[in-house]
């Protein structure tokens, strides 16, 4: 469904991302690992059409448009990096800058924030809370929420878990599996902490320096730790390593 | 008794000054993030504009009204395109305002006759009429009712295009974060310019609603401009509700202290700096976040 | 790289209104000049036009145009257009003034030319502190004691004397001030249009206060320390006036014709004021309110400054002495009048009258609002001079009908040979000047400048112009007082007048109701 070929991209002359090749199937869990700079974000930024980008990027087999407010048109929304609520709105009111670029408007908000609010029932406790006083896991549900009132088919989340008590990530990674089933969207997870994610993904890339290092079934990197340590520390690609152990 | 009442009428009326001008400054605040020192400055132009057309080229009133809000509207759009867009913050956009005041001070001055008085008469039609409060021996001009109407369907307006409409909502998280709004497909460069066009259209009206009550005259508004921003603070610059009982009990506390206490000299002018000061310190004392919400929350 | 630019944006745009602003005193003043003069003044005289006005360094100099000499006396006047700058005192016209000039002292009546032009007679004003004036040579030993290049005294030389002038012409009340300034200029003007003063032109620089008592005084020390000006004349602005007293006397340069509005203008040495103090002005209209209208209480409403205090005090005074009482007391700004307020209190307290100390402006909005709210005091409003112009009407509308003021001298709507004359003089220069009793004072201040220098003879000082003007007795325009002064004692007119906006046609104008008085507290 989401299709990505040789995906280029940078900050002015520093170029990040080398050509990454990426694939997120309908109704998929992706997860996309790897250390600290690998460029995960920058990756993400480019196809939401944050940054300039090289390569092509493919919806349904469309070519997916350069500009941001067109690509969560299309159905592709970003959950960006550090939980980026609107502060100074309210829990409904972000929630209701979810659904704006499908028209949403205040007289169908309840509708549309119906399957929303059963997904994430803290937040229907906190409707009318003001967005910066939440705790950083219901801002992390909010922005998730808010991404899904945008009817995506597909829902890039980056960052998911950072600076989350590991039983909040158990909570919103129960909840990604649960809109995943019930309202089919796609989801592409990005973590640097890989485990989690792990857990719930079918597929997993792994990008260490702008390149993808490894794809493959998530089980096998959870199940395999030297995959994920090559990819980590750079030994050498994470499928020799995995294979010179054999 | 007819005193009494006498005193909150004034107050009244003089509040609805107050947050006709503070309303507009609040709006641009709380969608862009910038003070709009230049508010007033800006109204006084396009008064002066509407003036000239209405009362040296004859033009019907309400033509006249219309091009001076327009003229207005275009010099906040011009001032959106070629000033705002092209500075990096709120911080710098705030001293940009500031120099579009002194630049639409030095104007108002320039034009000679438009400053070849101290102020300029501008009749509305409705002046000379009045309604007599019973009981209180009074009488309220039509203009100042007019200005008090205007108030009341300004907050009522502002609040439901700011809570309730899709443009409104789209300002305010443009102002909150505007890359995030991107991603929720709301373009900024199409609704930043609608704010500043909106706010400056609105300083135009206010000081064409101001100048029948009490001339068209700059002295004063720049006056009255300063005193809106004190009330803006009591709302912390965001809160509609608060910004508008802000400037009604700061016009209320002067009516009060100049008609029964007058022999406190200084105290009704200084009611502006110790309305300020109290909200410096209440901040001071209550965490900062927690005010912030409350305006929120009444906002 | 963004912010950068928008630096870049906002330098640029401070800038521009930077140099709107800082224009626009200057500008407004001109534009206001030749929108007022110049018309019909078939002559080449007219003082708006003596050449382009280029802004001078002060900053609140709308010089160059001001001076009053016409392009047909060069000598004693800047060239056309020159403008006079700090460190170039030789540029352009000024130096024909300063009396460095040889042509000039070649032309020097009765006195042999001493070489080296600009000597200071030595007799003249021993040890005055502006004596410095012109010590590009010493003076020469044994020469004529006060005709030397016939210059007599600073500021003075075989065809010129300098005066200095400062008018309002910007500032909260410039919209009416420039009026008495161009009334003094228009007078000036026609004295050196009929010869000068014994063959020597009155070289007027004119500078600007926007009724701004520190800009005054600097104006002020530019003309007598820099520009070395022999005496100031008609400056009726009181910000400046107030504080002009003390430092006319501390460096002993003739203040002629202030406008003695304010009290201490009357302690000075040096100064010979000719306007109605604005406490005698209270004093009188209190009194025949108390005794023509039979007010018993009062309201006032006053700006907060020294003079207004004053017209306060006096009000105050006589009221309660009658047996009145002044019921409620209001300071006003211009930014904050207070009219809304004034209006409730006086409402509350029931008073006869509301008295005014303040501008056309204030008193506009207090009789508007008064009318909007369909209250009038049983007496109506009355007060000071301050808005005794002819905008008060256009502003007031007919809110206005019936606001009585205070005049100086006969007022305007009176027909007598005294008053012809001024007319004639100074619509000549200015016709659409409105006249009041500022402008009046104008044209006294100047007429009596002009006639006492004459008296003296060749040898102008200081000193003897002092002497001469302590000694005036009975001077006399036909305009309604007869002014004398003695040393010690400068009170030589508190004569105040009544006039009421009255309907002529459709529209208000001031006619006098036939009511004068003077205030006798003051004399000795
Ligand atoms: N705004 C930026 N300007 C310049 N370089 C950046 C910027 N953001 C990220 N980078 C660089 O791009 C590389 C990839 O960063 P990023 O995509 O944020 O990595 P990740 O999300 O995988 O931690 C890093 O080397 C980082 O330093
Ligand atoms: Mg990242």
């Amino acid at each position: 469904m989401l299709e990505v070929r040789g995906l280029t991209a940078g900050y002015g002359p520093v170029v990040v991302l080398r050509g990454i090749d990426l694939t997120v199937g309908t109704g998929e869990i992706v997860a996309m690992i790897g250390p600290n700079g690998a460029g995960k974000t920058t990756t993400l930024n480019a196809v939401a059409g944050m940054l300039p980008r090289g390569g092509d990027v493919l919806l349904d087999g469309e070519p997916l448009a350069s500009a941001a407010e067109q690509v969560v048109r299309r159905g592709v929304a970003l959950v960006p990096q550090g939980r980026k609520v609107f502060p100074r709105m309210s829990v409904e009111e972000n929630l209701f800058m979810g659904a704006y670029p499908r028209g949403g408007t205040w007289r169908d908000f309840d509708r549309r924030a119906e399957p929303i609010f059963s997904i994430f029932p803290r937040l229907a406790e906190r409707r009318a809370q003001i967005a910066g006083s939440l705790s950083g896991g219901e801002q992390q549900m909010l922005v998730i929420g808010r991404a899904l009132l945008s009817e995506p088919k597909v829902v890039m989340i980056d960052e998911l878990s950072l600076g989350l008590a590991p039983l909040m990530v158990e909570t919103l990674l129960d909840t990604i599996v649960r809109f995943n089933r019930e309202l089919g969207t796609a989801c592409l997870l990005v973590e640097q902490a890989a485990t989690a994610a792990l857990e719930i993904a079918g597929s997993a890339y792994l990008l260490r320096r702008g390149e993808v290092v490894y794809h493959g079934p998530a089980s096998r990197l959870r199940q395999d730790v030297d995959v994920l340590h090559g990819a980590y520390f750079g030994t050498a690609t994470g499928t020799a390593a995995a294979a010179g152990r054999r | 008794m007819s005193k009494l009442l006498q005193t909150v009428i004034i107050g009244t009326v003089t509040g609805s000054l107050y947050s006709l001008l503070a309303l507009g400054m609040v709006l641009v605040y709380r969608t862009t993030g910038v003070l709009n020192i230049a508010h007033g400055g800006i109204g006084v132009m396009a008064g002066f504009v509407a003036w000239d057309l209405v009362q040296l080229r004859h033009w019907p009133y309400y033509a006249g009204l219309l091009v001076g809000v327009s003229f207005a509207v275009l010099v906040g759009l011009a001032f959106e395109r070629f000033v705002v867009r092209r500075l990096p913050n709120a911080g710098s956009r705030t001293v940009a305002t500031l120099g579009l005041f002194l630049l639409a001070q030095g104007v108002v001055f320039v034009v000679p006759w438009w400053s070849n008085n101290s102020a300029q008469v501008f009749p509305s039609p409705f002046t000379g009429r009045v309604v007599s409060i019973p009981g209180a021996d009074f009488a309220v001009s039509y203009d100042q009712i007019v200005l008090v109407g205007t108030v009341v369907l300004l907050f009522l307006g502002l609040q439901f295009l700011l809570r309730r409409t899709r443009l409104g909502m789209a300002m305010r998280a443009v102002s909150d974060d505007p890359a995030a709004s991107r991603l929720m497909g709301v373009r900024e460069e199409l609704v930043a310019p609608v704010v500043w066009a909106m706010a400056f259209g609105i300083a135009g009206l206010s000081v064409m609603l101001i100048a029948p009550i009490n001339l068209l005259e700059n002295t004063s508004i720049v006056a009255f401009t300063l005193k809106a921003l004190a009330v803006t603070f009591v709302g912390g610059l965001v809160s509609l509700p608060l910004t508008v009982l802000g400037a009604t009990v700061l016009a209320l506390l002067e009516a009060f202290t100049q008609i029964y206490a007058a022999d406190i000299r200084g105290l009704p002018s200084a009611w502006p700096f110790i309305l300020m000061v109290a909200v410096l310190v209440i901040r001071l004392i209550r965490p900062t976040k927690a005010l912030d919400e409350q305006a929120l929350a009444a906002a | 790289m963004r912010s950068w630019r928008g630096l870049v944006v906002f330098a640029v745009l401070l800038l521009v209104s930077a140099a709107c602003n800082g224009s626009s005193a200057q500008r407004d003043a001109l534009l206001r000049l030749n929108g007022v003069g110049g018309a019909g003044t078939g002559g080449s005289a007219a003082p708006d036009q003596t050449g382009a006005a280029v802004p001078s360094d002060s900053g609140v100099v709308p010089s160059g145009a001001p001076s009053v000499g016409g392009p047909g006396s060069v000598g004693a006047s800047p060239a056309a257009g020159a403008a006079p700058s700090f460190g170039t005192p030789a540029a352009g016209g000024r130096a024909s003034a300063s009396g460095g000039s040889r042509s000039a002292s070649s032309a020097t009546p009765g006195g042999a030319p001493v070489s080296g032009g600009g000597g200071q007679a030595p007799a003249a004003r021993p040890g005055a502190a502006a004596s410095s004036a012109a010590s590009a040579a010493s003076p020469a030993p044994g020469a004529a004691p006060a005709q030397a290049n016939g210059n007599t005294d600073v500021g003075v030389t075989a065809t010129s004397i300098k005066v200095g002038h400062i008018g309002i012409y910007s500032g909260p009340v410039g919209y009416v001030g420039q009026n008495l300034s161009l009334a003094a200029r228009a007078t000036l003007q026609s004295i050196n249009d009929s010869g000068g003063v014994n063959g020597r032109k009155l070289d007027v620089l004119v500078r600007d206060d926007g009724w701004d008592g520190t800009k005054g005084i600097n104006a002020a020390r530019d003309l007598v320390e820099r520009e070395k000006v022999f005496a100031i004349c008609c400056t009726q602005s009181v910000s400046t006036t107030d504080p002009l007293t003390a430092y006319a006397d501390q460096q002993k340069v003739p203040n002629v014709g202030p406008d003695g509005w304010g009290l201490v203008q009357y302690g000075g040495q040096w100064s010979w004021p000719l306007g109605v103090p604005a406490m005698s002005e209270a004093r009188v209209l209190a009194k025949w309110q108390v005794e023509k209208q039979g007010v018993k209480k009062a309201a006032l409403l006053h700006l907060n400054s020294p003079t207004g205090q004053s017209f306060r005090d006096g009000y105050k005074e006589v009221l309660e002495k009658m047996g009145g009482k002044l019921e409620v007391v209001q300071a006003a700004s211009f930014d904050d009048p207070g009219t809304t307020t004034l209006l409730a209190r006086a409402r509350a307290a029931n008073v006869d009258t509301i008295a005014i100390y303040a501008d056309s402006g204030i008193v506009a909005r207090l009789m508007r609002e008064a009318a909007g709210q369909g209250y009038k005091p049983p007496k109506g409003f009355a007060g000071s001079t301050f808005y005794y112009f002819n905008v008060t009407p256009e502003l007031t509308g007919p809110a206005g009908e019936g606001l009585i003021s205070s005049s100086h001298w006969t007022p305007h709507d009176q027909d007598t040979p005294g008053l012809r004359r001024y007319r004639e003089v100074v619509t000549k220069y200015y016709p659409k000047i409105d006249h009041t009793a500022w402008t009046v004072t104008s044209f006294v201040g100047a007429n009596l400048f002009a006639d006492t220098l004459k008296k003296l003879g060749l040898n102008v000082t200081r000193q003897r112009l002092k002497d001469a003007l302590d000694s005036t007795t009975d001077y006399d325009l036909g305009l309604g007082t007869k002014v004398s002064f003695r040393p010690g004692q400068h009170h030589a007119n508190t004569a105040t007048h009544l006039v009421q906006l009255m309907r002529e046609g459709d529209k208000l104008a001031w006619k006098s109701i036939g009511y004068d008085d003077r205030d006798a507290t003051f004399d000795k």
